[in-house]
């Protein structure tokens, strides 16, 4: 019994050898052109698909592509007469040519011996890129001479040009040369049918997409998938008898999409203008409170976007990256986080009021100082050496800013109820915004808190870091009536989300708020904003000692407000007191919107 | 010293054992000369050499002892697989999202491979301490279950679906060597197939089923899911009838488990036949020698290495052949690997050890329940 199963189980083991057997028979002798692929001794070269255009809210056009002709030298050729290409000034020819020399290397190194010469005659037969960026009369020179020009290949391809140059260049974006991941994904995104998957690699190994650009920042990077559209192919046969290579077959490259806006450029311009007559560095963001489109969004200092397309303009670039200039990439409004100050009593007022901590008429006495226990903390009307504020509604606390009133509610609220509402504003969290952005900072629950951290949290003051964009996001949930809003610069991206507050909390913040700028106690009422429908808040966010001189140094100064169509956040870098340095900006915003 | 076995020795067995070795030496040593591949070694074929030298010397320790004191410790050996399996979850090394490796200095242990023997053992030893009686019934069957599903288990949560796999063909095939019903084995084999949809949707993660479905529906998934198995095919057909050198397809994991693409390609039809050809030499020669003891311990233990390596051989090469789901099981004795290696060494050194003790005499169950006259005879042959 035993024995016989054992001779059965040796059986059913060499059974499926002989399946395997058969298999291999299948594959590797009776059919192994089923398995081969069909394209394989084609040859292929990419077109570069144009980018989609990146329109402005008005349709006009802030970056497109250009016709420009690229040089490509087939190497075997050119080598019969060198010195054609001397005319033409093309700077480190030489360098680029040695390149070229130790890729093909590379490509034949990782055959066998005896194929290495096959390869280095087919490379040599293959027009690799040199130059980008021919003037059209040498372009033309080249393809009415071919004679005079051996080896030589013009091929028209488009190029990102930017009219606004610097204006919106922070929204806009730039593009960066591809990097080899990249490159491979696209294709493999691409999907080509029925095109061999190692010609496509070899294509890749010979860098035909090293000089492929993608969208590095701003909309360039964030619209990537929609501006870049599919390349195309042409797909070479050579003929074995020959040699003679011809092109057979066109998979045309699929342009990319326009992307639209919401920006208007000639407002941005405007804004931007305003920002850099400042003395400080300073940044403004306009957006739609209703729908979180942006309408500006501006820094101080920009930079030219055509400067990173090559050829670049390497003394540009060197100096928007050196670490010691005005660094004009680094988008302030979305990846800088700043001190954050009293603005943030709007959160702190619409939490005490729907926490039950605080109705619209409940009165908390300022006198000057707040005692908590062993310690005491002061309204700033006394570094001022002004009288205290008195018994303060809610209002009154927002119009006079007034910090004993916020100390109160802030120590009843508590840190954890505090951050919640602050994140529930978009305080503290990343807004979404497709430029991208940095969250900041936000002291949450989780940790070890006092009241003491509560007290100055509801002030604004406490471990608060807030980049630009948020606060046009806290800003607009009071003028819009209780809903966030998500700040986008491609039209269509917003999504609102409304937030639990109630009708009268909302009216006693805005009747605050519009006492800012219109009350005799408001904090912006001499800022010339009250010839303006708008209400706001300042903010004036003590950033400390400077680290290297120890002096103190002034708060940065920030307004937030709205009318009725626009929400604008100005931020001006130790400008001072909010309602003198920031408010007066806003100002000047609105009058161009007028 | 000399081995006091050394001339019992099966030769086609370990002659066969050794010929497998070198082809996957002469695979890993050609691919690392043409470089298809920009793997980060180059010395792959010198490493899997030392690791050869290593593996064949803990062999020869094993092959020292009598085989049948592994029985006294097979279970303390499956014990210590468990622990350290289960340990496996806890301290060990991620790589490619499961937790199969110890990292001990410089190298890296794959505990699954070394659990694989101490299983058998284990099983072995239960299944030859049964009556017939037991075997005969259902409920006799548990117990070797259980000891098969432990670390199955274990295997199966690192998640190592392939390897885990394994352990139901081994089971099956020891309890149909021991001696179960044929009825049994039939009806727990229904239950899983009637089970296999279920542990498809709920059981198997998210890339473990799209293997399956690649393979088993190859035009319903993303190209890329089925890259690696395409590629491997076209690998293996561009070797044609003699090999030929690399054709430039760039098959991931070439060298450990797609190593047979990468000798169907080199050598060809006719190559790839002579390891299978070994393979099948190896296993008959195994078989026999189980076929041959009348130690039912050293059968099993036989049956249940040769149902493992066999397993392996038939889910490999089939997967680098486009016929059987993509899964990380190594080739015996060709893939790159020490702990392969040592583990396939290992099993190899309990064979022929099983193999070298053959003396006519009498099983185990045999001197247990036999007559007094019978369970005097081995004395009596030893003293005379």
């Amino acid at each position: 019994m035993d024995r016989r199963r054992v001779i059965f189980f040796l059986i059913l083991v060499l059974l499926p050898l002989g399946g395997l057997e058969a298999r291999l028979a299948y594959i590797q002798l009776i059919h192994p052109d089923g398995y081969a692929s069909p394209a394989r001794r084609r040859s292929l070269q990419f077109v570069t698909a144009p980018r989609g255009r990146i329109l402005d809210a008005k349709g006009r056009v802030l970056a497109r592509d250009e016709r420009s002709f690229d040089l490509w030298l087939v190497l075997a050729e050119y080598e019969k007469r060198p010195e054609s290409l001397a005319p033409f000034a093309i700077d480190d020819l030489d360098a680029k040519l040695e390149k070229i020399y130790a890729r093909i290397e590379t490509l034949m190194n990782r055959r066998p011996e005896r194929e290495r010469w096959l390869i280095y005659k087919r490379e040599r037969a293959t027009p690799y890129l040199v130059h980008k960026g021919l003037t059209f009369e040498q372009a033309s020179e080249v393809e009415t001479h071919l004679d005079r020009y051996p080896g030589c290949v013009v091929r028209e391809v488009p190029r990102r040009t930017y009219p606004y140059a610097t204006t919106g260049a922070l929204i806009v974006g730039t593009l960066g040369r591809v990097r080899p991941e990249e490159a491979r994904r696209a294709i493999e995104d691409a999907a080509f049918e029925d095109v061999d998957e190692d010609a496509l690699r070899l294509l890749v190994a010979r860098g035909a997409l090293d000089e492929e650009l993608v969208g590095r920042t701003g909309v360039e990077r964030a619209a990537q998938d929609r501006l870049r559209g599919r390349p195309g192919l042409i797909i070479g046969e050579r003929d074995p008898a020959t040699g003679e290579q011809s092109w057979v077959e066109l998979v045309p490259p699929r342009p990319g999409e326009d992307v639209e806006l919401t920006v208007d450029i000639e407002f941005q311009k405007e804004v931007e203008a305003i920002v850099a007559s400042m003395q400080t560095r300073t940044t403004a963001v306009v957006i739609h409170p209703q729908t979180g489109e942006v309408r500006a969004l501006a820094n101080d200092r920009s930079f030219d976007p055509n400067h990173f397309v090559p050829p670049t303009d390497v003394a540009s670039l060197r100096a928007y990256l050196d670490p010691d200039g005005p660094q004009p990439l680094l988008n302030r409004a979305t990846h800088g986080a700043f001190p954050f100050g009293s603005i943030f009593k709007i959160v702190s007022s619409v939490a005490a009021l729907e926490e039950g901590k605080a109705t619209p008429g409940r009165l908390i006495e300022c006198r000057g100082q707040f005692l908590a226990g062993s310690n005491h903390t002061r309204c700033w009307t006394v570094k001022k050496q002004l009288p205290p504020h008195g018994p303060l509604t809610v209002a009154g606390a927002l119009e006079r800013s007034c910090n004993c009133y916020f100390y109160q509610v802030g120590q009843e609220l508590g840190v954890e109820t505090l951050s919640r509402w602050a994140e529930a504003f978009g305080v503290g969290v990343k807004s979404g915004i497709e430029l991208g952005d940095v969250a900041g900072q936000l002291p949450r629950s989780g940790r070890r808190t006092t009241d003491s951290d509560a007290r100055f949290l509801a002030i604004g003051q406490a471990e608060l870091t807030v980049t630009p964009v948020q606060v046009s996001r806290l800003i607009s949930v009071v003028a819009n009536g209780g809903v966030r809003v998500t700040p986008h610069v491609v039209r269509g991206n917003g999504s609102n989300e409304p937030l639990p507050i109630r009708k009268e909390t909302l009216a006693a913040v805005r009747e605050g708020l519009h006492a800012v700028t219109h009350g005799e106690h408001g904090t912006a009422h001499t800022s010339g904003l009250a010839t303006y429908d708008v209400s706001g808040k300042t903010s004036s966010a003590q950033t400390g000692r400077d680290p290297v001189t120890g002096e103190d140094r002034e708060s940065h100064a920030w307004f937030a407000g709205y009318t009725k169509d626009v929400a604008v956040v100005v931020l001006v870098e130790f400008g001072g007191g909010g309602g003198l340095a920031a408010a007066p900006v806003a100002a000047k915003i609105l009058e161009k919107l007028k | 010293m000399i081995l006091p076995f050394v001339g019992k020795v099966n030769v086609p067995l370990a002659g066969s054992a050794l010929a497998l070795v070198g082809f996957g030496l002469y695979a890993l040593w050609v691919h690392d000369q043409g470089g298809t591949c920009t793997c980060t070694f180059y010395d792959a074929a010198r490493k899997q050499f030392v690791w050869a030298g290593v593996a064949a010397a803990l062999m020869l320790v094993v092959m020292l002892v009598h085989y049948r004191h592994t029985r006294p410790a097979a279970y303390g050996l499956y014990a210590a697989a468990v622990v350290a399996l289960g340990l496996l979850l806890v301290f060990g090394r991620y790589t490619r999202g499961a937790r199969g490796w110890f990292a001990l200095g410089p190298v890296n242990v794959q505990p699954a491979e070394l659990a694989k023997i101490a299983v058998v053992l284990a099983l072995a030893r239960w299944l030859s301490g049964m009556t017939a009686r037991d075997l005969s019934r259902a409920g006799g069957l548990a117990a070797p279950a259980a000891i098969a599903v432990l670390p199955m288990g274990l295997i199966l949560v690192q998640p190592d679906l392939g390897n885990a796999m394994l352990f139901v063909p081994v089971l099956g095939a020891m309890l149909f060597v021991a001696g179960a019903r044929m009825k049994h084995l039939a009806v727990a084999l229904a239950v899983m197939l009637a089970a296999a949809p279920f542990a498809y949707r709920f059981g198997l993660k998210e890339y473990q089923r799209n293997r399956l479905t690649s393979f088993l529906w190859p035009e319903r998934v993303p190209r890329e899911l089925s890259y690696q198995q395409t590629q491997s095919e076209r690998a293996c057909a561009s070797g044609g009838t003699w090999g030929s050198e690399s054709s430039g397809y760039y098959v991931p994991d070439r060298h450990t488990d797609f190593i047979a693409s990468l000798i169907a390609e080199e050598t060809g039809f006719v190559g790839a036949s002579f390891l299978l050809l070994f393979f099948a030499i190896f296993f008959a020669q195994a078989v026999w020698i189980a076929a041959q003891t009348r130690d039912p311990y050293g059968r099993l233990v036989v049956v249940g290495l040769v149902a493992f390596l066999a397993m392996q051989v038939f889910v490999n090469v089939g997967m680098a052949t486009g016929v059987a789901p993509i899964t990380g099981l190594t080739l015996p004795f060709v893939s790159y690997g020490g702990s392969s290696l040592v583990a396939c060494f290992l099993a190899l050194g309990l064979i022929l050890n099983v193999s070298s003790r053959w003396a006519p005499g009498f099983s185990e169950r045999d001197i247990d329940a036999g007559h007094h006259a019978i369970r005097d005879l081995p004395t009596k042959l030893l003293a005379s």
